[in-house]
């Protein structure tokens, strides 16, 4: 055992190319696949909070319901989307990294939005009040609230990288943990137990747990700050 | 800016908060809205300022429908500027906030900064301009949004309890500046208030709510000297009223009586003497208050924790808040010789 965790902490000390390699493709997938979802979900968590509706309360119910959806759903769901036969078969888009960011966007999609509207809601409507007291339009009130909590923003994209970056099923099942392309963190440490090449499979579970400590200690620092402490 | 809502009615989740209000505020006046907390002044507020829609009933401005089209409602809301209870800042320095409004319209540049000092000065919060917007205390806060308020310069202003949280010298200054801005700039302003002070001091004009709806409205002193239901002469029975007919200096006349005020005043003045300081005696008094007069009661009805009496001295009626207890002592009953007293510091004069 030590002497696993020893060549696993010489592999990284040496930079070595291929934990380099899988831990960079990593952190870049799982950040397009964040801006993507944020970019993609934030705005319809604020429609769905600035609007009311019939249902509303059990829409966001379901929206938190699914914080915890297996990842090998979403990945079994996105395969058979993107397989040949399946309604977009003919984008070829299986086994690339564009399916891995596909994929990941819509894992991380409640948790973007289930968060965001938490986050909306904790602006409290004094703000939008004040706002619209003082002659905003409803749109300018909205993105007042949006403004105002700035700082939990970052809690939020960061939650949603941390259920992204940590995830296997979507990246094994429509990426196909092809070396070079399309192989993360998370594939590789799975490949490198079922090949025997247990201090790889170390190095880069050490290198995937510094992403993780990471990510969590920023959306700490993000929480304070919007805490104003 | 006149404004009037015509059977409105509103819910609040599942609660009725307005059942059928009517209300009417002519363009240019001090038009106060007073009940007891929960009554629906605040709705009436958030539905003058257009800040929310009515379950149903009609919203006229200068006696025209509120446009139901956002474009033109927005053009109607930014008429009005509105103060709430509790003001919540937004993010940034205390000038920031107060031109937030104008760069909420499109105002940049020397306006913006023009008009932003002006209302930081008209409000005493040069000082603070650079503070933050949460380092300030509830009367500062509120300052602050009066601020913002008045710097968009609106035809409308709804105020809502504009002097909770202000100790006396700011409530007299906030006072003063609220009737200038509607004697100058001609506003109209909207007061929601539980205070039958606060509703005296400022307003002309009054409408009393109850769960809901407007149980009597009219010029603040009809209203409040006859009531037509008991719920207002609770409110009203907490003050008495009186208007000055004569005398000068400090020593003024009230019918036929002469009483002694801390304040100079003129005819025309309302003295307001809450009933809870005025002392009732079967003999002469022999304490300091200068003010004390003989009579005869006329009325005792059970009020709060005792009763109100009413007591006619020469022409003036005169109430006094009194304990169950003081009331058998005394022997207190309609047609009994008693002395009213009180004190010329529980003298307050409006104009």
């Amino acid at each position: 055992m030590r002497e696993l965790l020893v060549e696993a902490v010489r592999r990284i000390a040496a930079l070595d190319p291929e934990v380099m390699d899988i831990t960079l493709r990593t952190l870049l997938l799982s950040s397009s696949a964040t801006v993507l979802s944020c970019l993609l979900f934030g705005p319809l968590a604020a429609t769905i909070h600035f609007t009311s509706f019939r249902g509303k309360g059990a829409l966001i119910g379901l929206v938190q319901t699914l914080y915890s959806v297996p990842t090998v759903l979403i990945g079994l769901l996105v395969y058979l989307v993107l397989s040949r036969s399946g309604p977009l078969g003919g984008l070829g888009l299986l086994f690339t990294p564009q399916a891995i960011v596909a994929g990941q966007a819509l894992l991380i999609a409640p948790v973007v939005m289930g968060l965001a509207i938490t986050t909306l809601r904790g602006v409290g409507s004094g703000v939008s009040d004040t706002a619209l007291g003082l002659g905003a339009s409803r749109l300018q009130a909205a993105l007042v609230v949006v403004q105002q909590a700035r700082h939990a923003w970052a809690t939020v994209v960061l939650m949603a990288f941390g259920r992204a970056v940590s995830e296997v099923g979507v990246a094994m099942m429509v990426g196909g943990n092809i070396r070079g392309h399309t192989r993360t963190l998370t594939t590789a440490i799975s490949l490198g137990i079922g090949r025997g090449d247990n201090a790889e499979a170390v190095a880069l579970g050490i290198m995937l747990l510094v992403v993780a400590l990471a990510v969590t200690f920023l959306a700490n620092v993000a929480g304070r700050l919007s805490r104003g402490t | 800016m006149e404004l009037e809502l015509v059977e409105v009615h509103h819910r609040y989740d599942r609660s009725a908060s307005l059942q059928g209000l009517d209300l009417h505020v002519a363009s240019g006046t001090i038009h106060a809205v007073m009940g007891a907390t929960g009554c629906g002044k605040s709705t009436v507020l958030r539905l003058a300022g257009l800040l929310t829609k009515p379950a149903s009933g009609l919203i006229l401005v200068d006696g025209q429908p509120v446009p139901s089209r956002s474009r033109a409602r927005l053009a109607v809301r930014r008429r009005t500027a509105t103060v709430p209870q509790e003001p919540t800042l937004l993010r940034g320095s205390i000038r920031q906030n107060v031109g937030w409004g104008l760069r909420a319209r499109g105002i940049r540049g020397t306006e913006l900064r023009e008009r932003t000092a002006q209302a930081l000065d008209l409000l005493q919060l040069v000082d603070l301009a650079d503070r933050r917007h949460d380092s300030l205390s509830g009367g500062e806060r509120k300052r602050t949004a009066l601020a913002a308020a008045v710097a968009v310069r609106p035809d409308l202003l709804l105020l809502d309890e504009p002097f909770s949280s202000s100790h006396p010298s700011l409530r007299r200054s906030l006072r003063e500046l609220i009737l200038a801005i509607n004697r100058t700039l001609g506003t109209t302003v909207i007061v929601a208030t539980h205070d039958v002070q606060d509703a005296l001091s400022l307003a002309g004009a009054l409408t009393v709510m109850d769960q809901g709806r407007a149980v009597q409205a009219g010029a603040v002193d009809e209203v409040l000297q006859q009531p037509h239901c008991a719920f207002i002469a609770e409110f009203a029975g907490t003050v008495n009223l009186l208007r000055v007919t004569g005398g000068s200096g400090t020593s003024c006349r009230v019918g036929e009586l002469v009483i002694q005020t801390p304040e100079a005043v003129v005819p025309g003045t309302f003295l307001a003497i809450p009933s809870g300081q005025v002392l009732l005696g079967v003999s002469e008094p022999t304490t300091s208050a200068r003010n004390r007069y003989p009579g005869h009661i006329v009325d005792l009805q059970p009020f709060e924790y005792g009763f109100l009496v009413t007591v006619a001295c020469a022409d003036v009626r005169i109430s006094a808040v009194v304990t169950r207890g003081s009331v058998d002592e005394l022997e207190l009953a309609p047609g009994r010789e008693v002395w009213v007293y009180f004190k010329v510091s529980a003298v307050r004069s409006y104009l």
